[in-house]
Formats: structure tokens, C-alpha cells, sequence
């Protein structure tokens, strides 16, 4: 009993997240110890508060990239989502809230569908069909609201609250990023479809063959990603009050990938973790809301992110090298020692 | 049970399989033998569903499943296991055996892990299998993966299921256990076909054998019936003899001298010579190190430890090196490593010739052009244009496009792995008379096959790899196939060789 | 087909890759001179080019890196960079000339940085870029913060405006550097050794490892040479704002892949022309030009670009897809005729 316990300690020891974890921690410690306000309640709040809408958009990128894509379209999903939903807003104010996030998760939902079909049926590779829908759907967003922004006025209560009122203690961005996390932890651990997703990624050919319907898993992964950019969109509604037809959402597919990366996702596909994602976000969180703290210049925030990633993708490399080189030589070994 | 008449099937303009009647009885365990190139894996992908048909018609259990979807047929109890993977190597064992479970009663909401863990964990067992159902299928050796394969294969009711070559790259205890686990099942009641090589297990293990012969059924025989020479004799068509070319070159000097190579996991201490003049066959079987030694002294894997030294040109360190000491290398696997296959066919020639065909780093397309005209005329490559794509060539035709971009320049030594594997006929004796005429002017051959005939006719001298090291080392009348395969299987073994 | 790539200049007719780029190049000459009489005039049309030559250089460099097998996302934010070091020695009182060189180099160093960390730890090129796109960002904003840098030289700056070729319309220096630049790019990918070396390391690098070519070697020099391209946008995009700021470039990424994918180069490598950048680039020039005049927003003309994108990559698949099925009805009544 207590061997199988000190296996299963050991075994969490291995793993990457934890890897992320205990960095998290000695950045924690680092930070905390230089400036003693970097462990401030309001300050960690807000780190949290920066990440959320990372990690909504992140939890479900992290399925596209381990199907062997890339959503680079996320951003401007996002940015449509939240435009139709003001608008809408804007023109009846008595909308229900509830109403209202349904509409932005059904708009992203559309944009993800359009992208799945694009990859699936089209068979255009996802890199280079959705660099053209990033730039369709941000046309898009212009074109439906006729370049007039979203003001905070146009914005109901309800939502705005959104980013502001904790039911539990917890504002309602964090606890949505929350279970944005848990549902694709759940879909990818606990469920057939998720195991298939993560099949279609590691050997599509060996997909294929074993009969798993490969473009229906394509397309569900994009246009969850696609209804979870539709949630961003509430959120950052929520959180900037304004949704200007130009800046929504832009840049955040980098910050996303980022992320997604950093926190262990193999950008060939196969394997990649919600809650790697979920510690990768709050990583870049802390760095550059620690750097601020402490007093470092905002401009060396890009640097830290970069040098992040390179490390991040490096350490796992290496790792990867390593794990592979010592199993051949054994078995091989075995072999010709006879 | 299964039935298959009259089935043809062509790649392109050659024909794989012709007329090809087979039939499978309830509960026997049939196996299918024939040389390289004969369509056993063609004839039972076409089984298996993973291929469809041309002419014939296929008839499982009564039903006539000629044009059947692949799921179609493996939801009726067909699986097929072979070298292709069908894992998913980041997911666990568990998983890739679960991974294509089809619900067969309607509303079942949740899929049951514990339930399906104990039932992995049992047929794991039942299997002698010892590795955890949690471990990631990337970690297991390969005789483990095949057996997560054939879990995988068993979760479905199955009624009949297909091996093909799964004992290539297996120890002899693996081998043990694969058979077990065969016999196992069919006396659960599943049939079984199995393709195999190695005509002494396929003799031990079937209760009939059928000989396919370049795409033709030769013969079926019941295994009690008949005899490894009967099958080989049926097989080749005739008794192979050792190559009547003698060798000349005991009195040749030596062009390349090979002494304790090691690189790590493949080649442990080999040490061999080639002289001038010379083909020097390598048999041994799938998994021996045959193609990594080439690789090795080709510069291409990482060394260890011994040396490579041409006689003429001195130490080989690199590809570099080789290249400059007149060595070439002919890879098995030319679709992957040989041939750019989007590319022309002029492109795939004149890569490995570009001092010749450019100046001072400037292409001149017309000597281009002349210098793949002049390889495509000196091998016949049969093609429709010389701006064609190499993948729209035959298999015969691109293997001559994979050799001939290494002989416009002199080349000294030429190694060569699997002449012709996937060549037709016409091609294959014609790579042979290329092999040999070249011999004849002086060129080392070292020549990786695992062809017997073709490995015993052409080659002077055997050596056979066992493992990474040499078992062996066959000559003049000692050569025949049955010394080969005793030696490649460790049923013989010899003083230690040079 | 692509199959002509090599020889495209043997037969008189417009290789398959090409068809699309012309195809939305004219439409959209005779759209945008629909809307507006001047839109044909050469004085118009090349005195609009200079932004979009800073794209197509990149674009040509990047060619190389992409059928090559890698990507590099990074191109913008080295442009930035090298402009920063331009910025910051000229701040500094260096001679004009010399910090032109010195962001020439600046670009080379950051370009073989990137080749030599996808090499040396064998990182895929999507991510190494993706990350030194921020890490090059973050040292461009380091150097220059939130500050402005101008007063460069009346002789340095409006580079954009210069006639190499005088007269009315006259020929601008940025379209006879890009025309330049294009003929010589064309050189080395088509007609060198290395650049049968680059294509061939993206068809198959493990073929081409085999046949002796350093596929290593291949890379490093095309993300060099990238880096090179970028640090000269970074002098001409100098000269053409007469100002410099840290988020200098941002995005041109994004388009300069765009030129490159709808010039008909396949994403993974193994397949390209240097051709189908070029008229890419210009089609889309036209294109948003065309829609300037229509009063467009600019996102818009973003939006009618990525569309483009992504039809010129669709239809000839469709096109494939109906062919095949033709095919396989054909062979198959033919084997209903075999014995």
C-alpha cells in the first residue's frame, strides 16, 4: 500500500505540469521576496482576473493543437462574438443576460464551424485556413458594426458584473475559466471522444484505419474552440467594457498559443494537457504582472514570454530525446547481448 | 467460411495478383507463403477491407462483401494485424484498445473505464503480457505493441484474424509467446491466416499453406502433407542453386575494410572486408542491423566506435567522406529516403550529381537534362516525360531512378538494401544484370537482401548478421539458403568470424 | 500542376500555381480602374508601392524558408529589432550609413540566431519563431520604450519617393529594388544548386540526407537570409516613415505569408516559385488599392485578402476531387473489361 502510494508520488513528480508548478512557485518566491506587495490579495486577483480570459480561449485551443492544428483565428472569433452580442445589447437593452451569452457562444460557434469544415472537407491545412478567417472574421466584425464601437454605456449591468461580482467569493471570470478547464480535462480524461481526439492527433493515418470519423472530430474541435472564443467574448466584454471594431481581441491568438505551448501541449499533436494550459497561463500571468510589480520596465515583458516559450519547448525536447534514446538502447541492447 | 475468387488486382499497369482463388475453412489456421513481390500483403489487405478490389468477388460467412466498407468488415470480425501501425503512440495501452469501440446497443451513456480496464488487464494476461494497461504505447518494445495490436483486434468478437509477418523483429521467446497466444485463439473457436517467412514456423504452426507465386496461386497444401523443400521448390519454382559465377576475386585486392564497428543499439563489433570486383550479399533476418550497418558505413548513423577505411581514399568519417570516396548508398525504404517523389524525375538525378551538371553553383538545365537522359537511357526507365513526377513511376522504375543517381560519377563501392523489393520482373533481372555486369568492371557490391534467390545467385560471398553482430560467413559451395537461415536464426553458428 | 516548376519558361503557358494570382491580379486592375480613372495611371500605381515592397521583400526571403520545410514567424519583430539598432546608433550620433549596415546585420545575426536554436535543439520552426517573434519584439521596445526617434537626414528619409528612373511616371526605388531582389532571389531558388538544395530538403529531408546534402546547412542559411531581407525592410521602413517606434512592422507577418501561400507555395515545403510571389504580391497590391478607392476600411481589404487565401488554396482542390472521382469511375469500368 504504501509503495503503490510512494509510485503515484513519484509518478505526479514526472510529470510536466508539475514541472510548470514548481517554476510557478520559485517565481512566486522571487518575486514575493524583492516586493513584498506582489502577494497582495488584490494583486493576485488580478493576475487571475488577466489569465481568464487566456484560459477559456487556451482550454480550447489546446484540443485544436493536440488534433494537430492551430486555430489562428481565435482572436477574431472572439472579437465577432463580443461585436454581435453589444450590438444586440445596444439595440435592446432587456436582453437577458443569459440570452446574451448564448448568442456570443453561438456566434464563435459558427466561426469554428466555418473553420472545421474549411480543414475537414476542404482539407486546406489549418494553419493557412484560418490565417485567411482571422482576417475574414476581423473584416466581419467591421462590417457589422459599421465601425461604431461598443460603449461601456451600450454594455448591460449584468455583464459587466460579470467580471466584478464573486457569488462564491470568486468573480464569475475566474469561475467560468475555471470550468472551461475542468470541461476539457474532463472530455480528454474521462471520455471516449476525448481519447479519439487525442488518436486523431498522435497518427491520423492509424485514425483513419481504425474507422474513427476523422473530420467529425476535426470540426467538433474547432467549433468548441470556436463557442469558447464566443465566451472570451462575453468575458472581455465584461472585463474592458468596451468593444472597439479594431483592437478586440487582437494579438490574443499568439498569447493563446503561447500558452498552450508552455504548458506541455506537443505542437505535433498526440499530447497536451487542460491543466498544462491552465498553469501556462497563470505562468505568463505572474511574469509580467511580477515584473510590474517589482519595477521592471513593461517593455521586457515580450522578452520574458519569448525566452519562456524557447525554454519551455526546449526542457520538453530534451526530455523527450532522452526518454526515447534510453528505452531503444535497452530493448536493443537486450537484443544483442545474446 | 471466407472465400475469394477469382480476385485480380493491379497497381497502376502491373498486376499484383491475378485470379486469385482462396478460400478459408471454419477454425483452421491457414498460412500464405511466397517470395517478395508474390501479393500476400496485397491479397489480405484486400481481405481485410483496407483495399478494394478489381475483378473477383470476396464471401465471408455467406455474405458477399466485395465492395464492404473497412468498418463494415471489422465490425463482422475481421481484424488485420501488420507492419503499418495502427497505435496511437502517445496514448496508453488502455486507450488505443479502447479508442474505436462502437456502441452496439443503443443507450449506453458513459463509456465504463473500470470495466473495460479489467477486461484489457485480462486478455493482457491471458496473452502473457506483464506491462501495465496505463503505459503510454510508445514505450513498449515492439513485440508489446503487437500484442496491444492483437488486444485491440480481440475486444470485438472476432471471427477471423489476419497476421502479416508479425514475427520480423522478434526474439525467439516473443515468438513463443505470439504462437501461443495464436493457437490460444483458434481454439476459441477464430480462424486464423497468417503470412510468414520463416517456412519452419509456418510449418509448425498452420493446418494448410497456400504458395503464392508472383501473384498466382501455385499450390495448396496441407501442412502435414508437405516439406520446407517442397514449399521452397513451389515457392521459387525451382531448387536455388548457389550463384555459377565464380569468384575471381579471391585474387582481388580488398576495397573496403569494415573492423569493430558499433553503433549503439543496431551494430555491435562488426569487422568484414570487400574486395574489388566483389558482391558481397548480407543476409540475416528483419531486425538483424543489416540496413543500420549500411547506414552506419555510409556515414549516415551515429558511430561508436571502429573504423571504416576505404583502400583508396582512407578513413570514412562522414557522408562527406563517402560520397568523396566513391561510396553510394541505395536505401530500402526509397520512398522515404531514397526518392523526392513530388519532384521530377531529372530533379531526383541530378541531386546527387550537381558538380557535374553545375559551375560555380550555377544549374545549367541543359546538362541537366543531358545527364538524366543519359541515366534514364543506360537503365530504360520507362516513363511518359522526363519532367514527369518520380511517384507517378512504377515501383521497378523508380527503384532504377534510386540507384541511377549514384552512377553517373565511378563509383567504387556501391551498397545497395533490398534491390528489389517492390520491382517487377523486368526491372528486377535487369537491376541483377546491372549488379553483376558492374562486378565485372570492378565494382565492390555490398548488397543487403532478403530475397534468398536473389541473395544466393548473385552474391560471391555470404555474411550473416544475427542481432547487431555477424553470425557468419558462407562461400562457394557452403552457400546455399538453408545455411543462410540457420545462421540468421542462431540454429547454427560458426567460429567467430574476422 | 507543379510539375513544370522547373522549366516554367520552356512552354508558353502560365503554370497552374500562377492562374489564381494572375487570375485576381487582373479582376482586380479591372475593378479598381472601374472605380476611378486614375487607378491605371502609372504614376498612381507605382507611387503606391512603397509599403507593399517592404511585404514582398520579406515575402521573397520567407519563400525560401517555407519550401525549405520551415516557417519563420519571427520576420517582423527582427525587422523591428534591426530598425532599432538603426534608431538607437543614430541617436547615438553614428553616421547614417553605418547604422543602415549595422541593421542589415542586426537582421543577419537574429535570422542565424533562429536557424541555429531550430538546429542545435532540434525544435520545431513554428514554435522557435513564435517565440523569438516576441523575444526580438520585447528587445525592439527595450530599446526604444515608449520614445519616438526622427530627425533622420532629408538625404536618408522618403526613399519611397526617390525615381531610380526619372521622368513621368519614372521608376520608384522601391519597385526597382523589389524587381531586383526578385530576379536575383530567382537566381539562387531556381537556377543555383543551393536552391534545388532548399527545395529538395523540403520535398524529403530524409531523401536528402542520403543523397549528401546538408539539410542543416540548407536551413541556417535560409533563416539567415531572412533575417538579412528583414533588416533591409527595417532601413527602407526607415526611410519611408522618417520615424521610428517600437511596435514598427507590427503584423507584416501575417501578410507576407499570405504573398507566399497565394503565390502557390505549398505550407509544408517541397514546392514553390519565386514567380508566384511576385505576382502574388502584386495582386495584392492591386487588390487593396482597388478597394481604397472604394473607400474600404482597411480590415476589410485584410478580410478580402484572407478570403482570397483561401479560395486559391480551395478550388484547385475541388478541382482535384472531381477529377479523381472521374479517374476511379474510368478505371473501374476498364476493370470490368479486363479478363
Amino acid at each position: 500500500m504504501a509503495t503503490e502510494l510512494k509510485s503515484k508520488v513519484t509518478y505526479i513528480f514526472k510529470k510536466r505540469e508539475f514541472g510548470i508548478f514548481l517554476f510557478i512557485l520559485i517565481l512566486l518566491a522571487v518575486f514575493g521576496s524583492l516586493e513584498p506587495r506582489f502577494f497582495r490579495s488584490d494583486n493576485l486577483s488580478a493576475i487571475l482576473s488577466s489569465v481568464g480570459i487566456l484560459m477559456v480561449v487556451g482550454a480550447g485551443q489546446t484540443l485544436v493543437i493536440v488534433t494537430r492544428n492551430i486555430d489562428l483565428s481565435v482572436g477574431s472569433s472572439l472579437g465577432m462574438a463580443a461585436m454581435v452580442m453589444g450590438m444586440v445589447a445596444r439595440s435592446r437593452p432587456d436582453f437577458s443576460i443569459v440570452g446574451l451569452i448564448l448568442i456570443a457562444m453561438v456566434v464563435g460557434g459558427i466561426c469554428g464551424l466555418i473553420n472545421g469544415l474549411l480543414v475537414s472537407y476542404g482539407k486546406i491545412p489549418s494553419i493557412i485556413a484560418t490565417l485567411g478567417t482571422l482576417a475574414i472574421f476581423r473584416g466581419a466584425v467591421f462590417v457589422v458594426s459599421d465601425n461604431v464601437q461598443i460603449d461601456p454605456n451600450d454594455v448591460p449591468k449584468g455583464i459587466i458584473a460579470l467580471s466584478t461580482t464573486s457569488p462564491i467569493g470568486i468573480p464569475w471570470l475566474l469561475i467560468f475559466a475555471f470550468l472551461s478547464i475542468v470541461l476539457v480535462w474532463y472530455i480528454s480524461s474521462q471520455t471516449l471522444l476525448g481519447k479519439r481526439i487525442y488518436a486523431v492527433g498522435s497518427n491520423p493515418e492509424g485514425a483513419i484505419s481504425r474507422g474513427l470519423s476523422f473530420n467529425k472530430i476535426t470540426i467538433m474541435v474547432f467549433v468548441f474552440v470556436g463557442v469558447l472564443a464566443g465566451l472570451g467574448g462575453v468575458l472581455y466584454t465584461a472585463r474592458y467594457a468596451t468593444i472597439n471594431p479594431a483592437d478586440v481581441g487582437r494579438g490574443l491568438e499568439f498569447d493563446v498559443i503561447s500558452a498552450v505551448v508552455i504548458g506541455g501541449t506537443n505542437i505535433f499533436g498526440g499530447s497536451g494537457t487542460a491543466l498544462g494550459t491552465a498553469l501556462g497561463c497563470i505562468l505568463i500571468g505572474i511574469l509580467s504582472n511580477g515584473l510590474t510589480v517589482v519595477g521592471v520596465s513593461p517593455f521586457w515583458k515580450a522578452c520574458a514570454t519569448g525566452f519562456l516559450i524557447l525554454a519551455a519547448v526546449a526542457i520538453d525536447n530534451l526530455v523527450r530525446k532522452r526518454q526515447e534514446e534510453n528505452f531503444l538502447l535497452a530493448i536493443r541492447n537486450q537484443r544483442t547481448v545474446k | 467460411m471466407l472465400e475469394c475468387k477469382s480476385v485480380s488486382k493491379w497497381y497502376g499497369d502491373a498486376a499484383v495478383l491475378k485470379n486469385v482463388s482462396f478460400d478459408l475453412a471454419q477454425n483452421e489456421i491457414h498460412a500464405i507463403v511466397g517470395e517478395n513481390g508474390a501479393g500476400k500483403s496485397t491479397l489480405v489487405k484486400i481481405i481485410s477491407g483496407l483495399v478494394p478490389v478489381d475483378v473477383g468477388t470476396i464471401g465471408f460467412e455467406g455474405n458477399d462483401r466485395t465492395f464492404a466498407h473497412i468498418r463494415e468488415i471489422q465490425n463482422s470480425g475481421v481484424a488485420l494485424i501488420h507492419q503499418e501501425p495502427r497505435l496511437f503512440p502517445d496514448l496508453s495501452v488502455l486507450e488505443n484498445v479502447c479508442v474505436d469501440y462502437q456502441k452496439r446497443d443503443g443507450r449506453t451513456r458513459r463509456f465504463n473505464w473500470k470495466k473495460a480496464e479489467e477486461e484489457t488487464k485480462e486478455l493482457l494476461a491471458q496473452l502473457g503480457c506483464s506491462f501495465s494497461v496505463h503505459s503510454p504505447v510508445k514505450a513498449l518494445s515492439v513485440a508489446d505493441q503487437q500484442m496491444v495490436d492483437m488486444v485491440s483486434a480481440l475486444r470485438k468478437r472476432l471471427k477471423l484474424l489476419i497476421v502479416d509477418e508479425p514475427t520480423a523483429s522478434l526474439t525467439p521467446s516473443e515468438v513463443e509467446r505470439l504462437f501461443a497466444t495464436i493457437r490460444k485463439l483458434n481454439a476459441s473457436g477464430v480462424a486464423i491466416i497468417f503470412i510468414g517467412h520463416r517456412l519452419e514456423e509456418v510449418l509448425a504452426l498452420s493446418d494448410r499453406i497456400t504458395v503464392l507465386k508472383d501473384g498466382e496461386v501455385v499450390a495448396v497444401k496441407k501442412t502435414s502433407e508437405t516439406t520446407e523443400d517442397e514449399l521452397i521448390r513451389l515457392m521459387v519454382g525451382r531448387n536455388i542453386a548457389a550463384s555459377s559465377t565464380t569468384s575471381n576475386s579471391s585474387s582481388n585486392q580488398a576495397s573496403l575494410k569494415v573492423s569493430h564497428l558499433e553503433s549503439p543499439g543496431y551494430v555491435a563489433d562488426v569487422s568484414f572486408e570487400v574486395k574489388r570486383g566483389e558482391i558481397l550479399g548480407i543476409g540475416g533476418l528483419v531486425g538483424a542491423g543489416r540496413s543500420e550497418l549500411l547506414e552506419t558505413i555510409f556515414g549516415l548513423r551515429k558511430r561508436t566506435a571502429g573504423e571504416v577505411v576505404s583502400t583508396n581514399h582512407g578513413s570514412i568519417k562522414s557522408v562527406k567522406n563517402a560520397i568523396s570516396a566513391r561510396i553510394a548508398l541505395v536505401p530500402e525504404d526509397r520512398a522515404h529516403n531514397g526518392l523526392f517523389l513530388n519532384r521530377s524525375i531529372t530533379e531526383n538525378l541530378v541531386i546527387t550529381n550537381l558538380k557535374l551538371s553545375s559551375k560555380g553553383g550555377k544549374r545549367n538545365f541543359g546538362k541537366e537534362k543531358v545527364i538524366g537522359q543519359e541515366l534514364i537511357d543506360k537503365f530504360r526507365v520507362k516513363l511518359s516525360s522526363s519532367s514527369q513526377l518520380v511517384r507517378e513511376l512504377s515501383g521497378g522504375n523508380q527503384q532504377k531512378v534510386s540507384l541511377a543517381k549514384w552512377l553517373k560519377q565511378e563509383i567504387e563501392i556501391l551498397l545497395i538494401d533490398e534491390p528489389s523489393r517492390g520491382v517487377d520482373v523486368g526491372s528486377k533481372s535487369e537491376i541483377h544484370q546491372f549488379l553483376n555486369d558492374s562486378a565485372r568492371d570492378g565494382m565492390s557490391v555490398v548488397m543487403v537482401s532478403s530475397d534468398m534467390r536473389e541473395l544466393i545467385e548473385l552474391s560471391h560471398r555470404i555474411i550473416v548478421m544475427r542481432n547487431g553482430r555477424i553470425a557468419g560467413e558462407l562461400s562457394g559451395s557452403a552457400i546455399s539458403e538453408e545455411a543462410v537461415l540457420r545462421l540468421a536464426s542462431g540454429l547454427a553458428t560458426q567460429g567467430s568470424s574476422k | 500542376m507543379m510539375s513544370s516548376m522547373v522549366n516554367s519558361k520552356s512552354r508558353f503557358s502560365i503554370p497552374g500555381y500562377l492562374v489564381g494570382p494572375f487570375l485576381i491580379l487582373i479582376v482586380a486592375m479591372i475593378y479598381g480602374s472601374l472605380g476611378s480613372e486614375y487607378f491605371l495611371q502609372p504614376s498612381s500605381i507605382v507611387f503606391n508601392t512603397g509599403r507593399y515592397i517592404e511585404i514582398g521583400l520579406l515575402a521573397l526571403a520567407l519563400t525560401f524558408v517555407i519550401i525549405n520545410g520551415d516557417i519563420d514567424l519571427s520576420v517582423a519583430s527582427t525587422l523591428a529589432a534591426s530598425a532599432g539598432v538603426l534608431a538607437k546608433l543614430f541617436e547615438s550620433g553614428v553616421p547614417i550609413v553605418w547604422c543602415c549596415v549595422a541593421s542589415v546585420f542586426t537582421g543577419f545575426i537574429l535570422g542565424l540566431l533562429n536557424g541555429l536554436i531550430v538546429i542545435k535543439f532540434g525544435l520545431p520552426s513554428l514554435v522557435v519563431t513564435l517565440a523569438t517573434l516576441a523575444l526580438y519584439r520585447g528587445l525592439t521596445q527595450v530599446m526604444l520604450g515608449d520614445g519616438v526617434v526622427a530627425d533622420y537626414p532629408e538625404s536618408f528619409v522618403g526613399f519611397d519617393q526617390r525615381l531610380v528612373i526619372g521622368g513621368s511616371p519614372g521608376l520608384p526605388a522601391p519597385l526597382a529594388l523589389f524587381i531586383v531582389a526578385s530576379i536575383i532571389f530567382y537566381y539562387i531558388l531556381h537556377r543555383s544548386n543551393y536552391g534545388l538544395k532548399n527545395i529538395m530538403s523540403g520535398s524529403n529531408p530524409s531523401s536528402s540526407n542520403f543523397s549528401g546534402i546538408s539539410v542543416n546547412n540548407v536551413r541556417l542559411i535560409a533563416f539567415a537570409l531572412s533575417g538579412t531581407v528583414a533588416g533591409v525592410c527595417a532601413v527602407m521602413i526607415t526611410s519611408r516613415l522618417g520615424s521610428t517606434i517600437s511596435n514598427v512592422g507590427l503584423g507584416l507577418e501575417l501578410l507576407a505569408i499570405t504573398a507566399v501561400v497565394l503565390g502557390g507555395t505549398d505550407i509544408f515545403g517541397g514546392r514553390g516559385a519565386i514567380s508566384g510571389t511576385v505576382v502574388a504580391l502584386f495582386a495584392i497590391m492591386a487588390v487593396r488599392e482597388a478597394l481604397v478607392i472604394q473607400d474600404i476600411n482597411g480590415q476589410v481589404q485584410d478580410a478580402a485578402i484572407g478570403l482570397l487565401l483561401i479560395l486559391t488554396v480551395l478550388v484547385p482542390r475541388i478541382r482535384s476531387y472531381y477529377v479523381e472521382q472521374r479517374n476511379r469511375k474510368k478505371r473501374f469500368n476498364e476493370s470490368q473489361t479486363r479478363t
